[in-house]
């Protein structure tokens, strides 16, 4: 799809690609309601929020911290953060002082 | 908040506040019943606010109850510029790409092709992705070494930036 868009050839673009895909587990993190597998990786490896934070145990799985180059991503070109807005419902998962 | 977190927007507020990481809810109570709804805030601080503290405090429960509330709901995050609020990697593709720095990241073709020694280019290369021993990765990579400072000043970590640009050493060069 994005291939025939803008004449996206080769790996130039590849890495932007991966941010992009990347960030999509971090949205889901973030956005899904809980139950099922977010309560599973919450309990593991903690919140979305832990996605900003620069440290990462090596004991993590590969998979988690793969999903680190988001936080560098958003660290060089806070693109991520940026574009994220809350809709406050019952208050219950905005932090006050560092989400809201 | 908007683009910014109230941290961000208030932090000498932040800097005196006690429960730094509660969420929204645990501050406020909230009359569900009356029409308009009424919040009352509660923000604990860690001391009594000089006056021009609380007319900052002020500035804050302004903006707080601004805020229109969605409360048999969860708190949801929107993405800002995608007609359904949600992120599609199409669109994060695409708010990357506008980003000039992020195409601009490889360029390593170029160092290969350059008519310099082998161990040149592999500096070069080491050079791009901080993969040199500098002492803060060192650090990182948790070997010992008695301190992070640049044994060249002695005055700042030794950074990368700092061992190749920064640094009094390095300026004379």
């Amino acid at each position: 799809m994005f291939a025939h868009r803008d004449g996206w050839v080769g790996r130039r673009y590849i890495h932007v690609f991966n941010y992009a895909l990347v960030a999509k587990w971090k949205w889901r993190l973030g956005s899904e309601n809980g139950g099922g597998w977010r309560d599973l990786i919450e309990s593991k490896y903690g919140d979305w929020r832990e996605l900003g934070k620069s440290m990462t145990s090596n004991k993590s799985s590969n998979w988690w911290k793969d999903l680190r180059i988001i936080y560098k991503a958003n660290k060089e070109f806070n693109w991520f953060d940026q574009r994220i807005r809350w809709k406050i419902g019952n208050g219950s998962r905005i932090k006050f002082w560092e989400d809201w | 908040m908007g683009e910014q977190t109230l941290k961000e927007k208030f932090p000498r507020l932040y800097g005196v506040s006690v429960l730094k990481d509660k969420m929204v809810s645990e501050f406020c109570l909230r009359n569900d019943f009356g029409n308009p709804q009424v919040f009352i805030w509660r923000i604990p601080w860690r001391r009594g606010l000089f006056e021009w503290e609380k007319e900052l405090q002020n500035q804050l429960e302004k903006l707080i109850n601004n805020v229109v509330w969605n409360t048999d709901m969860f708190d949801q995050w929107c993405w800002v510029g995608e007609s359904v609020n949600v992120y599609r990697v199409h669109s994060g593709y695409w708010a990357l790409k506008e980003i000039p720095d992020v195409q601009s990241n490889e360029c390593f073709g170029e160092i290969w092709s350059l008519k310099v020694p082998g161990t040149t280019k592999i500096f070069g290369w080491r050079v791009l992705l901080d993969r040199l021993p500098s002492r803060v990765n060192l650090e990182r990579r948790g070997i010992l070494i008695s301190s992070n400072l640049c044994p060249l000043c002695n005055k700042d970590v030794e950074t990368l930036q700092h061992l190749l640009i920064t640094s009094e050493v390095a300026q004379r060069l």
